[in-house]
This record gives C-alpha cells, structure tokens and sequence, in this order.
C-alpha cells in the first residue's frame, strides 16, 4: 500500500511519541535525539551505545544552538538550486 | 633511481629512455610492496594493470608520440574510493572490502589516457570520514602513519596517498576532498597537495560523501606536478552534473608550469585574523618564515583580514550529516555500519540520520552567507595563507580529542573554505615536534588555480623543505 506524506509524518509522530510523555521544559534535545536513534534503531544499539549517542547530541547542542541562530530571511535561499535544464 | 623524482624529472628520464616506462614502474611497485605494509598505506597494489600500462607508455614513447603528455609512463596511486575495473574499491570500510566494480572512474580514465601507470589503491580513513571518525585507526587497513615518524598519522581521510608519496612509494597520487581530507594528510605526511574548485575534476566513479562538498585532487611532490596532474583530470564530464568547463570567469585553467616560473606574479596574499596566533609555536615560526619568502618574491602582505561570525563548522558538520547518512542509508538502517572499524563511526551514522530536513535546508542557507562573506576577502587579496594545520600530525593510538588539548586552530579556514568551494595548496614549510612536517596552506577563489599555482610554483623556487625525504624510506 503506498504511504503518503501525511501518513509518513503521522508514523514519524508516533516514533517521536516512544518519549515518555513529560513536560516541554523537562525534555533535552539530546534526550529526545537519543530517543528517536533508540526507536528507529535500537535493535542494533547497546545500552551503552545509546548512552554515547545521547552524550553526542548533548555535546553538539551549544554548537547547535548557535547553527540555529543564525538570522535568516525569506528570501535567503539554499546554497544549490535546481534546474530543469542541467545536464545529465 | 631516486624516488623522490618530480614527475618532470622522471618524465625527462623517459624520454631520453635513461629508464623504461616498464623499469620505472616495477622500481615503484617493489617500493609499494616492500614499504607499504609499515605505513599501512597500500590497499591493493595492481601489478597487472601496472605492468601492461607502462608497455604501452614505452610503446608511445618509442613511437614519438610524448608531445603535451607529462605524465607519459609516470606510475601513480589512486585513494581506494575510486572504480577501478576489475580492482577492489574497498572505501576502506570492512562492509566493502570485497566491492568490484565494473568500470573506471572519470579521473581514472582520463590520466590513462595521458599514459599514467595505475600501481595501486591506496589505503584511506573509512567512507572518507561521513561518519565523524575520531581516531587515526579508522580503516579497515589500520591507522596511516607518516613517513616522518611510524607513530604519528599521516592525516586524513586520504591517509594513503599521503604516506605513499610521502615515502617516495609514488610520485604522485589522487585524493579526495570534502572537508580537509586532501589538505591534512599533505601536511601531515610532507607533500604538496591541491584541492581544486568544487566542480573542477569530475568525481564519476568516485564514493559520495557528501555531494555538495567533495572534490578530488593531486598529491605530489610539488606544485609544478600538480599542475600537470591537474591539467590532465580537469574538465567537464556529462557524468557528473558539477563539473565545470575549460574557462570559468574569463580564466584560463591551464598554463605550464615553467611558464610560472618564468613569468612570476606579484599578488596580494592576505591572512585571517585568529589563523595563527593560537597554533604550535615551530607552527607559527614557519608559517612566518614563509610569509617572509612570500614578502621577498614582491607579493603585498594584507594582515588581520576579517572572518565571518557565522558559525561554520556546524553548518559543515550539518550539511556533512545529512548528505552522508543519505549516501550510506542502507549502511545504516541494516545497521552494518556496526562493522566500521572507529567507534565514532560505528555510531555516527545513527546520529547523523536523524539530522531534520529543516537543518540541512538552514545549513545550506546558512551556506550561501558564508560563501559571500568569504568571497568578499578575495577583493582584498588574491591569495590567503595560512598553517595548513594548526599542529603536527596526531599521535596514533589517542582520540583526536584528546592530543594537543592546549592547541587552538582558530577559525575553521578548511571548513569555510570548502564550503564556498575554493581551491586550496597545501606545500611543506619546516618541521616541528616530533620531527613532523609543518605545512603552509594557500586558498584563492574560486576558479582562480592559476593565481594559487604561480605563486606556489614560485614558492617551491626560492624553498627546499618540499625537496626534504624521510630518512625512514630512503
């Protein structure tokens, strides 16, 4: 059966609902990054391992932060652009 | 015969038939035979190829036909990352070990044509560092390690190519470039390396790492053999969408090398502040020392040139994510990424495959600031320089993180400068702890080899340390 968008958005929601449900404030990225690794591919993961990607997110999150300050405009397009006309 | 040969050298040797093509490559092939496994940089040494190739070299140059063909007969190396016929192309990952494929790269095909000599494959740092390696043991062959000093690295992720020319096993070779990979282990390993403009050498045939940054390149002993290499990979290819054409922006992409050395150019040569001041202090000393060379040639010195407050080694590290995990999803969702040699690696595709569409989509908007902020220094200098690397060679056996914590590289000038897709020389400057090489590093815009040519070119004239060898590998 063929999954629309919609559908697909809906499952990605039900993966990011594996995340005990707790209050905004209380959820770390980190956590919640960790959280999605573990619900798409914990089955390939040790305890241990998952605790060193959770220390991985938690560690890139100041280098995030600022990544996701960066002040852009409507008008800011990507770095590429399609084009119909390009060569193959 | 010396090793160390320039390919200029080695090319006059041919045609005056001091040498056979045919001798010439066997002399490399034993030197890749018996040196390789102490530098664990050798993957695959193809002696059949090899073999069959230098006949048809000393067929032509019997026959005459050696006009505009430098690399005429000259053996050579490829980083195991691109086709080869017939030839394992590992990626040096343990999942690929066994990967055949049935065809020849762009740049392959090409420097055949040129009547090159393919010798081997040479080792490189698993899938080209996509999943964020933190350690020179990172490939299924084990750590690459220079050839000034068997317990130093020699860089990464074109760890081979670094130390088979390095040790005099190849007059040159071809690496590749997303984010440092052709820079580092030039530096790393004494050998002057060139990543040309994003779109320059067609990467057909070659892994993805990571689209919108990777790039393939010559190392060699000097930056007159890059200029021959390159001259012979570049161009456009119908294969690969990126590549651009003959001329760019009204330049043109090739001159000879003695007419560089004949016709010098006096440039403005800037460098960035913060690019210096927090680097090793033999670093630092040979940076200025060669800063005084290039002051002695007539070029103007343009200091404390502005770098963008953008942060851009996130957005690499972004943009790196994302592409990475895209290129090697099966690797990951079968989870045989487990199989990766580092541990970084073996988790690393994990992570980066959660990376949002929207950040990719902001990184790659973040991107188009960086290139212009980092376009505009090209108005104030035709040429930047820099440390290659802020320090010598990583020891083996300790993670990236933790050697040289007291060292601070400044801004990340490898990371924006491959982000704006700008071509880069990496030449042999001196040499610091550990009796390791120090390298100096010159950027230009892009499109603009020629400028970063003629003045490395001229660099090499009036300097020696590109012409100093291992004693390890005499």
């Amino acid at each position: 059966m063929k999954t629309t968008r919609r559908q697909f958005a809906k499952s990605m929601g039900a993966a990011a609902a594996l995340i005990a449900p707790v209050a905004h404030a209380e959820t770390k990225p980190s956590d919640a990054g960790a959280a999605l690794v573990n619900a798409e591919f914990g089955q390939h993961l040790s305890a241990e391992e998952l605790e060193k990607i959770r220390k991985d997110f938690a560690d890139s999150a100041p280098l995030l932060e600022k990544f996701r300050a960066v002040k852009l405009a409507n008008g800011d397009e990507p770095d590429w652009t399609f084009s119909a006309l390009a060569k193959r | 015969m010396n090793p160390y040969a320039t390919i200029d050298e080695l090319g006059a040797m041919l045609r005056k038939k001091e040498v056979s093509s045919l001798e010439l490559t066997r002399f490399y092939l034993d030197r890749l035979e018996k040196h390789g496994p102490a530098l664990n940089a050798v993957v695959t040494v193809t002696r059949e190829r090899a073999e069959a190739e230098a006949k048809r070299a000393d067929a032509d140059i019997a026959a005459g036909k050696t006009q505009n063909r430098p690399l005429l007969g000259i053996p050579y190396g490829v980083k195991d990352l691109l086709a080869t016929k017939g030839i394992p192309t590992t990626w040096g990952a343990e999942p690929f070990r066994h990967q055949l494929l049935d065809y020849d790269a762009t740049v392959v095909n090409k420097l055949t044509e040129a009547g090159a000599v393919l010798c081997a494959k040479l080792a490189m740092v698993e899938l080209a560092g996509a999943f964020g390696y933190n350690n020179a043991d990172a490939s299924f062959t084990g750590p690459g390690k220079t050839p000034w000093n068997l317990e130093f690295w020699s860089g990464g992720s074109s760890s081979g190519p670094g130390a088979a020319v390095g040790a005099g096993l190849l007059p040159f070779a071809i690496g590749s470039e997303t984010s440092g990979s052709i820079i580092t282990p030039s530096a790393f390993s004494g050998v002057t390396g060139l990543r040309p403009t994003y779109g320059r050498v067609s990467r057909y045939g070659a892994m993805a790492c990571a689209w919108t940054l990777d790039k393939l390149g010559p190392m060699c002993r000097t930056a007159a053999d890059c200029n021959s290499v390159l001259h012979a990979i570049s161009g456009e290819d119908e294969r690969d969408a990126t590549t651009i054409g003959v001329y760019v922006s009204g330049r043109a992409t090739y001159i000879a090398s003695s007419m560089m050395a004949d016709h010098p150019r006096k440039l403005r040569i800037g460098i960035v502040k913060g690019s210096h001041e927090h680097v090793q202090k033999e670093v630092r000393e040979n940076f200025f020392r060669s800063i005084e060379v290039l002051r002695s040639q007539g070029h103007t010195i343009v200091e404390n040139l502005p770098w963008p407050d953008l942060p851009v080694s996130a957005t690499v590290g972004v943009i790196v994510d994302a592409e990475a995990a895209s290129a090697f999803e099966e690797l990951i969702r079968s989870g045989k990424a487990k199989l990766l040699r580092d541990p970084s690696d073996r988790l690393g595709g994990f992570e980066a495959i959660t990376t949002p569409a929207v950040d990719y989509l902001r990184a790659q908007r973040i991107r188009t600031q960086i290139r212009r902020e980092l376009l505009a220094l090209f108005d104030a200098a035709d040429l930047i320089a820099a440390p290659s690397r802020a320090t010598v060679a990583y020891p083996i056996g300790k993670n990236f993180d933790e050697a040289y914590k007291d060292v601070s590289s400044g801004p990340s000038l490898i990371g924006g400068m491959n982000l704006a897709g700008a071509p880069a020389i990496s030449m042999p400057n001196g040499f610091g702890e550990h009796g390791l090489p120090t390298a100096l590093q010159l950027i230009a815009a892009p499109a603009n080899e020629i400028a970063l040519l003629n003045a490395a070119v001229n660099y090499q004239a009036a300097t020696n340390e590109h012409r100093k060898t291992p004693p390890l590998f005499a």
